[in-house]
């Protein structure tokens, strides 16, 4: 058997993953039977089982993304402690690209994260609004059930299938000084980067503040992407202190006291509550006020680690990096 | 304003052991009116006033109270109409034994934001209505029963509801605390409030409390 199978956080992992999986399966089962039928004017006993059974399901939902929020950082940390394992792997960049599974899953555990944001605040005001939105927030579940299935899949794939013979690439050769042309976006220089990340960080700010929501989902996006190159190319390398060190897993590790957990969770979150009312207004018609204060919360902090780390390094050594 | 319309409550629905507690059940009560629902034990009037009071839901049927059918209150919502709402005053008056007798009646006001001073102001005519003011840091295990009964009183006030909700809540009192207790329901029923009372206690037919009584027998209304 893989060896990587036998590690005790890939068994923890895929346990827990399949538990989850059962009670998505039962939800979603549960769910279509609902969506079918439900009429919430109905007083007749149907409808009151109906609403037993909502209940129920909803609680179910909400435990699933909840313990999905908190799987995604141990996914991280998990095959961040694979590299003692493969072959060429420093950290978990090695890792992931140890086959062609990782990446998507990553992009796809992204995904269920954003859209479980969605949901839990549909299914919020749809609690405010004595259930007005249950259909809408059941269409939702069901995208996001089928994400996780083909997360379910893919997962399993991926970890039977890293090899422990093949050496694999990892950040030092991926990001090295060794590598030529800029791997920045639009090939940018990093100062232009960080120019755009600003202007990006007040202009997003200025919509989240003014409530737009349009501007808040395109300006979440360009936030999200242009960010996580920022926190990788010019942020990381003051939390490495190091130039050539740019890598989105080993700040996740005990010597840089875990920090990438909190850059990149305010970065994710910070888009995805930037990006999250359009999707609500298209799928409920309904406002999340307070989607917009919880956007401008993570993007703060980020902003705030950002400047630490950058701002911190310059009183320190005098120099930029 | 209290509307009950075609309300049916079966336990276990589905299955053998299946038992309709309330079928088809209908009656109105306007606001300051004091109802008695009467019948035996097991005949369902318990089951009925937790489904007035929000504490369990129908089977079948609506229960609305100030227009709100609130058999399809999300959870939330229930908790807090019974908070604001209903004041419930029990059979074994449900206090904490070991909070003092002002922490008792002060309870219901935890999940409220309010302040210390509306909440002394809100105590102490809790405790002038329940006609009780001397006892505040008497334990509850400490209190005699008509005692307890007027702190559950308290208690029940404390969010000054519309609706009083009382299931047998003389059976543990003697002939004088009963007589006392139909006396405050009296003060509060001038104040408007809507009374519904579960007994089978003679005395409250007797008495100018009540409005109307409704008869109750194997989960039907039968007058």
């Amino acid at each position: 058997m893989n060896t990587v199978l036998l590690s005790n956080g890939v068994i923890a992992l895929l346990f827990t993953e399949t538990i989850l999986y059962v009670l998505a399966f039962v939800a979603f089962v549960w769910g279509l039977k609902i969506y079918k039928n439900w009429n919430f004017e109905s007083l007749a006993s149907s409808q009151y089982l109906l609403e037993k059974k909502n209940y129920f399901t909803t609680t179910v939902i909400v435990f699933i993304l909840g313990v999905k929020f908190v799987l995604l950082p141990l996914f991280a940390h998990i095959v961040d402690g694979l590299s003692d394992l493969v072959p060429g792997a420093m950290c978990g960049a090695g890792v992931i690209s140890a086959n062609d599974y990782g990446m998507p899953i990553f992009i796809i555990k992204l995904l269920v994260l954003f859209l479980g944001v969605c949901w839990s605040i549909a299914n919020t005001i749809d609690l405010q609004n004595n259930y007005a939105y249950t259909k809408r927030k059941y269409e939702l579940f069901f995208g996001i059930f089928i994400l996780l299935t083909l997360e379910f899949l893919l997962q399993g794939l991926y970890f039977t299938h890293i090899s422990l013979e093949s050496p694999v690439m990892c950040c030092s050769v991926i990001y090295g000084a060794s590598n030529s042309g800029s791997t920045l976006p639009l090939s940018l220089s990093p100062s232009t980067l960080s120019i755009a990340f600003g202007i990006l960080f007040i202009m997003l700010f200025i919509a989240l503040i003014n409530k737009i929501k349009i501007l808040s989902f395109v300006l979440g996006a360009l936030f999200l992407y242009f960010g996580y190159y920022f926190v990788l190319h010019i942020v990381g390398i003051y939390v490495y202190e190091l130039p050539t060190h740019i890598c989105p897993f080993c700040m996740l590790q005990r010597e840089y006291f875990y920090i990438g957990y909190l850059l990149w969770g305010s970065l994710f979150l910070g888009s995805f509550f930037s990006m999250a009312p359009l999707v609500l207004e298209g799928l409920i018609h309904q406002e999340s006020k307070r989607s917009f204060s919880v956007a401008i919360f993570f993007n703060l902090l980020l902003a705030i680690i950002a400047l630490y780390f950058i701002v911190g390094f310059y009183l320190k050594n005098g120099v930029w990096l | 304003m209290i509307t009950v319309t075609n309300l049916d409550k079966v336990h276990n629905a589905g299955q053998k052991n299946k038992f309709i507690a309330l079928s088809g059940i209908n009656f109105t009560a306007a606001n300051g009116e004091c109802v008695i629902l009467k019948g035996v034990s097991g005949s369902g009037k318990s089951t009925l006033l937790s489904l007035l009071g929000g504490m369990s839901k129908p089977t079948h049927g609506s229960v609305r109270i100030e227009g709100h059918n609130i058999a399809k209150l999300p959870d939330d919502k229930l908790s807090h109409f019974r908070l604001t709402t209903v004041g419930f005053i029990f059979q074994s008056f449900n206090l904490i034994d070991d909070l003092s007798f002002r922490d008792n009646v002060l309870t219901p006001t935890i999940c409220l934001n309010i302040s210390g001073e509306e909440r002394e102001k809100r105590f102490l005519k809790a405790c002038e209505l329940a006609n009780i003011s001397s006892k505040e840091s008497t334990l509850a295990k400490d209190l005699s029963g008509g005692e307890k009964q007027r702190c559950a009183i308290a208690r029940a006030l404390i969010n000054n509801p519309s609706l009083i909700i009382a299931d047998e809540p003389t059976a543990n009192l003697d002939k004088d605390n009963t007589l006392y207790f139909i006396e405050t329901m009296k003060k509060l029923k001038k104040l408007g409030k809507t009374i519904l009372i579960a007994t089978h206690d003679e005395i409250f037919e007797q008495s100018t409390l009540v409005d109307r009584v409704i008869k109750i027998q194997y989960g039907h209304i039968v007058s």
